[in-house]
């Protein structure tokens, strides 16, 4: 099951098969892709355009179902999304970066119309990070609340220390939320 | 109830269809996660599920603290199943870092975490007898054998839950002289207790019916909702990472990877029955080849990984638990991520519930089998 099989380039470290020919495809459909070679996988950074042409060669033409992982990490001056993608009969994966600008708001296009999969990672990613996945069928916060302020995995992330998490104890008309009278923001304390 | 279910539930009932707020505080729910579902009669037409109450920020925070810090972290998420928490961050740990660990590690992770796996088993069947409606009974058995594999994680590492036992560099310590002869005794008395929660469930006529041909998840569906672990399996595709990328030493183990055919409830009870079974021929393998040696490679005291990032994932007892870490050269994580088996599963509930009764929808849940500490985080 397991492709063994490894074709040494010239001046590379050794990629197994499978990548080789996965290289291969992504390279002739267009420039403009980045390849990194490991030992164990291919790493392909491409520009956010290109994103969707080439998940999709991935998926139909190389035939990889399996889209394991979708995470994002901020550089201060830019973010990564990062995508692992599997197939079932490999321990190879091809590893697509994508770089976003650092702004308020990044955009991405969604994968949820190749993978469906991507649908609730798409929306972590959004509710801790901000980057807004254009297509998404459904974006919106998941692991906080609908009203939370700030997106917290971004690295200069600052606490609202007047942001209370339930609204009942919110004085009316704060935007910002401050705690109501001498509440001490527990739940039954009204 | 009612203002907050519309202000994250938008609908009018009135075309006579009833909006039902399941959960966050419901036994079936396994936890604090709530499903928001829209009926008509008892047919489910739509449904939304809410999650984050549990959401401790363990990925923020683990971005300010050591990687060793970082260990007793991981425990908190899949808190049925720590070891394998343990086992995929120190497998990320050591790839950034580049650590070797020496090989009588490398079977005790792998002891450990099978018998974890079992424990996680006898949990998700125990609990889905009680969605189906064994009140308790099967879950008093289920929990009899896991009590049993506590007491051995107690023996090893004094903690039944929260272990931090398998660390970057091998285990935290030796397993004690009697845990060998504990451990056989424990196996041999498996397979029997197998066999009776079979006899209980398997050919019982009402858990079949309440299970065969429920909650129908075909093959391609699975992969394309990123499904993983035994709900893929069940669905007949057999990957297994234990067998496609042999992490650890489970490539010197004969094992058989279960798979269902249809898809159903029934099929997804079925393959963690059998892979209980596998789990246990694993431990009693890897008892056998057992080597002598250190259970700890020496390890500066302040891990500074090389500036760079890296993936691990392993077969957890929910699917693929993963670990992406990026180290920016210094003593803490630059950013760590979960691949979170039961978060990604779950993004398949809506589809597969629609067009079933609530009490169906309730059975479904159960198997897949989720914890919250993990879809949370």
């Amino acid at each position: 099951m397991e492709e063994t099989n490894r074709e040494p380039l010239e001046g590379q470290p050794a990629l197994p098969g499978i990548l080789v020919e996965a290289r291969r495809t992504l390279e002739a459909a267009g420039p403009g892709l980045e390849f990194r070679e490991l030992d164990d996988q291919l790493d392909v950074s491409l520009p956010v355009d290109r994103l969707i042409p080439c998940c999709y060669l991935i998926k139909r033409e190389l035939g990889y179902p399996l889209l394991m992982s979708v995470t994002a990490v901020d550089w201060e001056d830019s973010f990564e999304l990062v995508y692992h993608i599997y197939r079932t009969d490999s321990a190879f994966p091809i590893v697509l970066r994508c770089r976003l600008p650092r702004e308020e708001n990044p955009e991405a296009p969604s994968l949820v119309s190749l993978w469906a999969g991507a649908e609730y990672q798409e929306r972590e990613i959004y509710d801790l990070m901000g980057i807004v996945f254009t297509g998404h069928p459904d974006l919106r916060r998941i692991l906080l609340a609908d009203d939370f302020p700030g997106h917290p995995l971004r690295k200069d992330f600052q606490q609202d220390p007047d942001f209370v998490l339930v609204p009942h104890l919110r004085v009316p008309g704060y935007a910002g939320a401050r705690p109501g009278k001498a509440s001490t923001g527990r739940f039954l304390d009204e | 109830m009612n203002r907050e279910v519309i202000s994250t539930f938008p609908m009018d009932t009135e075309d006579g269809t009833l909006v039902v707020n399941f959960g966050p505080q419901h036994p079936s729910t396994h936890g604090v996660f709530r499903l928001v579902m829209k009926l008509e009669g008892e047919t489910i037409v739509d449904a939304v599920p809410v999650m984050g109450y549990l959401h401790r920020s363990v990925e923020k925070l683990s971005e300010s603290r050591s990687y060793l810090q970082g260990i007793p972290l991981t425990d908190r998420l899949d808190y049925m199943a720590a070891m394998s928490n343990n086992l995929a961050y120190a497998l990320a740990v050591e790839k950034l870092a580049k650590i070797e660990i020496p090989e009588r590690a490398d079977y005790l992770r792998v002891i450990m975490v099978e018998l974890n796996r079992i424990a996680s088993h006898c949990m998700a069947i125990g609990s889905l007898a009680n969605d189906a409606g064994a009140f308790y009974t099967p879950f008093i058995y289920a929990f009899r054998d896991r009590e049993k594999i506590l007491d051995l994680f107690e023996m090893t590492c004094g903690q039944r839950l929260t272990y931090s036992y398998i660390r970057f560099g091998g285990v935290s310590r030796d397993i004690p002289e009697q845990f060998v002869p504990l451990c056989r005794q424990l196996l041999d008395e498996m397979p029997a207790n197998i066999d009776e929660y079979e006899r209980m469930m398997t050919s019982n006529e009402i858990f079949l019916a309440r299970t065969r041909n429920i909650g129908i998840l075909p093959p391609e569906m699975a992969l394309d909702y990123s499904v993983t672990g035994p709900m893929l399996r069940a669905s007949g595709v057999p990957h297994d990472l234990r067998k496609v990328e042999p992490y650890s030493v489970y490539d010197r183990f004969q094992f058989e990877v279960p798979v269902g055919r249809v898809g159903d409830v029934y099929d997804r009870y079925f393959v963690r029955i059998q892979e209980m079974r596998e789990s246990v021929k694993i431990v009693r393998q890897a008892l056998d080849q057992l080597p002598g040696g250190d259970a700890r490679a020496s390890l500066p005291k302040v891990l500074r990984p090389p500036k760079g990032d890296a993936y691990a994932q392993i077969e957890g007892p929910k699917g693929v638990l993963g670990y992406y870490l990026v180290s920016d050269g210094g003593p803490m994580p630059y950013r760590s991520k979960v691949r979170a088996p039961s978060f990604i599963n779950l993004t398949a509930l809506r589809p597969m519930i629609l067009g079933y009764k609530v009490a169906d929808a309730i059975v479904i849940l159960g198997s897949f089998d989720i914890i919250l500490g993990e879809v949370d985080r």
